[in-house]
């Protein structure tokens, strides 16, 4: 396994008939990397995962894991990931426990003490009928079944939808214990603060094309938020745009409404003086991110 | 629960409860009505006077005699239908209706190959199969000595073999479209068709003198053909039969290790 980066997709291109999945796809993550794989709805990222996997094969390009094809090597491949799928059927007539074992024997594995472990972690009853739990509990279910082998290549396809905080809070430690270790995670969302928290680098893809993959950092540099700011004594006669970051601003009556790109850390520093109410914050939205990766597109 | 083959049971154990109910209840019902029949010699009269394509539909031979009954009663028809209903809803099932209910992505993401699947699907039908089977023979068994009617258990067992073999071959049909394609309707449906088509045929070539020529193109035909109530083991047939299935189980497991999964 080593030497080989854990995912590597080159020209990869997927059409269902006429219908495009993913078209000419270049990607790698290395081994113990946490990549995160961000794009919109139906943009193709279930497509990319589900290529990984060798559940459905290429129109053209490859793709491989730990250098092997999944098309050739699909059992060696398979033994090597543990897979949460976006849209999560589970036999609904098993208990959790009794999927678990199941799981594991097909693994051949011993890994059927982790899973118990996991069900603790994530508060699961998994003594109870599968068919009976919430949409979150099975998400659980989903996220223990692809933990429990610990396995070197996590492919997470929206993992914490439906889960409450606290529980994702205790996901998102498990996620950075498993990159600790040197395991690689391929976590895909369409929620652009999950992937900034977890992930080292993300590929953001839309309409099936890749359009940028990018250190987080820079990634957050782009991420312009908007602040409603309500001060007790009146909005203050600042000149906002001389603040560093902030690209608009408007005042009404006691509250300013401002655009902040990248860092918030001057208007923090600027307002310290004032005393302030209320603060409502609102992260752009995805879509708007994506515009701006298309105009640089469009630029050059 | 280790295996695909052991899930699989596990998840019809209580349909295969029920079906193994309505079996022994069926027959007990049938047999246990056959001391009236055997008592009313207008019966086998009113037999006689039938055109001989009805004759053709319902067997040649008395229906007051043990084998007559038993055959017309339960192997001509209502046991090669039932088993074939059970046989043909779990091979559609196996891997499409798996597919369906979205559950497939998930068993495949485990290292299992896909024609693992397919064979472990198909071993979870032949031990269903087998179970229905088991359970026909020995209620037949008991209730032939019950009710004194003299049947020799060889052909009984020949007879229940050759009824499963036949369903057998039809779920591994079933299982190969439903594997080629992900479509249980399909699956469902075409092979439905077929068995149907298959029985429909083979009553006509025996009414009408001019088909007789193409009856070896009905399926059915060599579900009857060997007589196995009476002959008793015909390994040619069985043979044919097992053959048949094989090779729709080997070219499932070939068009599904080669197509996209559905989503």
């Amino acid at each position: 396994m080593s030497g080989h980066p854990a995912i590597r997709c080159s020209g990869l291109t997927k059409y269902y008939g006429e219908t495009l999945g993913i078209n000419d796809l270049e990607l790698e993550v290395a081994t113990g990397e946490l990549f995160g794989f961000l794009g919109p709805n139906g943009a193709g990222k279930t497509t990319t995962i589900r290529l990984l996997l060798d559940l459905i094969r290429p129109t053209s390009g490859s793709v491989e894991v730990f250098g092997l094809n999944p098309r050739t090597h699909s059992v060696e491949v398979r033994r090597t990931i543990g897979y949460l799928p976006g849209e999560l059927s589970l036999y609904e007539g098993l208990t959790g426990h009794q999927l678990f074992t199941y799981f594991a024997s097909l693994r051949r594995g011993k890994s059927l003490d982790h899973a118990v472990e996991l069900c603790e972690r994530l508060d699961l009853d998994h003594s109870r009928s599968i068919g009976d739990l919430s949409k979150g509990n099975k998400q659980k279910v989903g996220l223990v079944q692809a933990l429990m082998h610990r396995p070197p290549l996590l492919v997470l396809d929206e993992p914490t939808s439906g889960l409450d905080p606290l529980i994702q809070h205790e996901f998102h430690s498990i996620l950075a214990e498993t990159a600790a270790e040197g395991r690689t995670v391929f976590l895909s969302s369409h929620v652009l603060a999950e992937v900034e928290h977890m992930a080292s680098r993300v590929g953001i893809i839309r309409r099936g094309t890749l359009v940028a993959i990018e250190d987080v950092a820079a990634l957050s540099s782009r991420v312009t938020r908007r602040f409603d700011l309500r001060f007790a004594n009146g909005a203050p006669s600042l000149v906002w745009p001389d603040i560093p970051g902030v690209i608009d601003a408007h005042v009404v009556d006691d509250t300013a409404h401002l655009t902040v790109e990248g860092s918030v850390d001057p208007l923090l520093k600027a307002l310290a003086q004032h005393e302030i109410l209320d603060i409502v914050s609102r992260e752009s939205d995805l879509e708007e991110i994506f515009l701006s990766y298309y105009e640089d597109e469009d630029d050059a | 629960m280790r295996s695909v083959w052991s899930k699989t049971l596990f998840d019809r154990r209580r349909a295969i409860f029920w079906w193994s109910l309505g079996f022994v209840l069926l027959t007990t019902a049938i047999v246990s009505i056959y001391p009236s029949v055997r008592d009313s010699p207008e019966l086998d009269e009113l037999t006689r006077r039938l055109p001989a394509g009805l004759k053709a539909l319902i067997g040649e031979r008395s229906l007051t005699s043990p084998v007559g009954y038993v055959q017309s009663r339960l192997f001509q028809l209502l046991v090669p239908l039932l088993l074939l209903v059970f046989a043909i809803g779990q091979g559609a099932d196996a891997i499409a209706g798996e597919e369906r209910r979205k559950t497939l992505d998930l068993l495949l993401s485990n290292p299992i190959s896909r024609r693992r699947v397919v064979h472990q699907k198909f071993v979870a039908l032949c031990l269903q199969l087998m179970t229905l089977g088991v359970l026909l023979f020995v209620s037949l068994l008991v209730l032939t000595a019950g009710f004194d009617i003299d049947l020799g258990a060889d052909g009984l067992a020949a007879a229940t073999l050759n009824a499963v073999l036949y369903a057998l071959c039809f779920g591994a049909g079933a299982l190969a479209i439903g594997a080629a394609t992900g479509s249980k309707g399909a699956a469902d449906g075409v092979t439905t068709s077929i068995a149907a088509a298959a029985y429909v045929w083979e009553s006509l070539t025996a009414i009408v003198p001019d088909l007789d020529a193409y009856s070896w193109a009905s399926p059915f035909h060599y579900y009857v053909a060997s007589d196995p109530l009476v002959q008793g083991f015909d390994a040619l047939y069985l043979l044919g039969f097992t053959s048949a299935t094989a090779a729709l189980v080997v070219v499932a497991g070939i068009l599904f290790s080669r197509r996209d999964i559905r989503i």
